[in-house]
């Protein structure tokens, strides 16, 4: 029914996990160095949160020792379990980091999971071999024991990329009207097509000429095209060209014919660094 | 079916511009991730928008397969990778917290599971067989007890009890004390606990250490001169204590041993499979050391007369054996290890 993305997929740390709506989607796991963090961060916070307490509690003599003690209890062995099961597998440290710990299904973790994960903690911490380090460095998914009895994993959040469409705005009928209309170009072109129009307006526009000019070089010289083309649009209506279905694709040829042919699309390209958009020191 | 439908639907129209379609999606999708939001925010109450969300998710990852299937841009394909997994973890919640089910949980499924548990009875042998050993040794030789547990422990423990209970030992610091006892002995208990992982040593040598430890100083004082204190002390917390330890140590075996024999399962997945159920033993072994911290801090230093602390000792044998065998029994069903 739709074409597999098999065999693309990134050298990324990503696990893929397929839905009941027939869709796979990828989790990018995150490393041991970012939950580091997001535990110092925690251990931080518990001890900022005990030292108040305890100058809190010091009011109430040796009765607030006993209670401090209980807190303490809980803080240690509770914190993460409970505020990973009530608040989504975050806790203030993976928050700030942007990780959440979910279960390896791609579901979030219940109240079990998140307490046994964090209990298992203390083992995982065993000196001086720290087994979760190592138990880290096996698999896919840097789990460590905790992980791996629990079933989780931990997985960026919270760095959402931009929807933003690719922009291929302002490509002429014209430059359109360049493309071979047999021309089919294959996916790894159009992967590469696709990430630079995604990123292109982020580019100075000299900038832009400059990088299409890789890659569009290859094609004025097989089709012969004027060699001042902007590079920049050439490579927009490739990217339209091969992303559009065959039906549509001759309408647009049929309609094309109708129009006039004009140089419009040449311009001047940059012949130093300064007109590529580097700024010189 | 729907979606399925769906989806080709959007594969046969004539091919909108790339730029076109995800400008027409892009507000579906900050829809969606406000949904997001919405459910992590805990407002769960509102059906219609509960339907809402699940639409407009099904919708979105027809947009992810499209997006997948047409190569549209990284960024855009990366976005909805990311909003659909979002989505997806709200939307199918694991079980929520149900006070009902945790009450038979600890009433009806732990008992039975520690009853029929080969691991208990291996912790309650390792650790009540090295306890008794040591005690014995502790009795009958002098320098056992500080050969194990060393000079200055030893001499601390004496000081301890040098005084009769009467005189109101901690009178002042009770409170503190049930305190201490808690974050002391139920961190053990949970480190016996995790340390089962490694299987089951670790919870096997810390069962050992504490019963050796233990019985020796038991053995000790209980030649020594202030025998009468001490066992007045010791008395009412004991079974709560003692039987919390031997059960985090079977919870640990049983992490420990789920590796072992995987019953044909690989050997993580036997490990998870069998880790929520270990969990619930090692939780029950908390609260039961919760009880004897409270007892301990609470009776065992009070001026009550020791029948009235044998008594406590007697009624927490009698509810650990209720609970235990009792509740084990009457549990009809397979157990489920």
């Amino acid at each position: 029914m739709i074409p597999s993305a098999a065999g693309t997929s990134p050298l990324d740390c990503t696990v893929l996990v397929s839905t009941p709506e027939n869709v796979s989607f990828d989790f990018r796991i995150a490393g041991p160095f970012s939950r580091a963090l997001a535990l110092f961060v925690d251990i931080a916070v518990i001890g900022f949160c005990v030292i108040v307490i305890a100058f809190i509690l010091a009011l109430l003599g040796a009765a607030g020792v006993g209670l401090l003690l209980f807190l303490m209890f809980v803080a240690f062995w509770g914190y993460g379990g409970l505020m990973e099961a009530f608040w989504n597998g975050q806790t203030l440290g993976k928050k700030a980091v942007g990780i959440r710990v979910v279960s390896d299904t791609g579901l979030a973790i219940n109240a079990g999971q998140a307490m046994l994960r964090n209990i298992l903690r203390s083992a995982d911490l065993f000196p001086p071999f720290f087994p979760g380090a190592v138990a880290m460095l096996f698999g896919s998914r840097f789990q460590r024991l905790g992980d791996l009895a629990a079933g989780t994993m931990v997985v960026l959040d919270g760095q959402r990329s931009s929807p933003r469409p690719p922009v291929a705005d302002g490509v002429t009928e014209r430059m359109r009207e360049r493309i071979p209309a047999h021309f089919r170009p294959d996916t790894a072109l159009i992967d590469c097509l696709a990430a630079y129009v995604g990123r292109r307006l982020d580019l100075s526009a000299a900038r832009r000429l400059e990088l299409s000019q890789i890659l569009a070089r290859h094609f004025i010289r097989s089709w012969s095209l004027p060699p001042k083309i902007n590079t920049d649009q050439l490579l927009c209506a490739i990217y339209e060209h091969a992303t559009m279905d065959e039906e549509h694709r001759s309408a647009r040829r049929d309609r094309d014919l109708e129009e006039d042919r004009s140089d419009a699309d040449v311009v001047e390209h940059p012949r130093t660094l300064e007109d590529a958009g580097y700024e010189s020191r | 079916m729907r979606m399925s439908l769906s989806i080709r639907e959007l594969w046969r129209m004539p091919a909108m511009k790339v730029a076109e379609h995800i400008a027409d999606r892009t507000p579906e999708w900050k829809k969606l991730e406000a949904d997001v939001r919405w459910c992590r925010g805990g407002g769960k109450r509102d059906p219609e928008r509960i339907a809402e969300f699940a639409r407009r998710y099904r919708s979105v990852c027809g947009d992810l397969s499209l997006a997948v299937a047409m190569r549209w841009p990284a960024t855009t394909t990366r976005f909805l990778h990311e909003l659909v997994a979002d989505a997806h973890t709200q939307l199918y919640r694991a079980e929520s917290f149900k006070i009902r089910r945790w009450g038979r949980t600890v009433l009806v499924d732990v008992p039975r599971r520690i009853l029929r548990d080969p691991c208990t009875w291996i912790a309650f042998v390792v650790f009540w067989g090295l306890f008794g050993g040591a005690m014995l040794a502790g009795l009958l030789r002098d320098d056992f007890a500080e050969a194990v547990v060393g000079r200055d422990t030893l001499e601390k423990v004496e000081d301890m009890y040098a005084k009769p209970m009467e005189t109101g030992l901690f009178e002042d610091s009770r409170t503190a004390m049930t305190g201490f006892y808690l974050f002391n002995n139920a961190g053990i208990g949970l480190r016996c606990f995790a340390s089962g992982i490694f299987l089951g040593v670790g919870s096997l040598l810390t069962m050992a250490f504490n019963a050796i430890f233990l019985g020796a100083i038991f053995g000790h004082m209980i030649a020594s001169p202030s025998s009468s204190n001490f066992l007045t002390f010791v008395t009412a917390h004991g079974p709560f204590e003692l039987t919390a330890i031997v059960l985090s140590g079977a919870a640990g075996l049983r992490l420990g041993w789920a590796i072992i024999d995987t019953k044909g399962w690989s050997r993580i997945e036997s490990l998870r499979r069998t880790a929520p159920r270990a969990l619930e033993i090692a939780g029950v072994a908390t609260i039961l050391f919760l009880f004897a911290a409270y007892i301990e801090g609470q009776i065992s230093p009070s001026e009550l007369p020791y029948t009235f602390k044998a008594l406590t000792a007697a009624i927490s044998t009698a509810l650990l054996l209720g609970y235990v065998v009792v509740l084990g029994i009457r549990a009809r069903g397979e157990p489920s290890l």
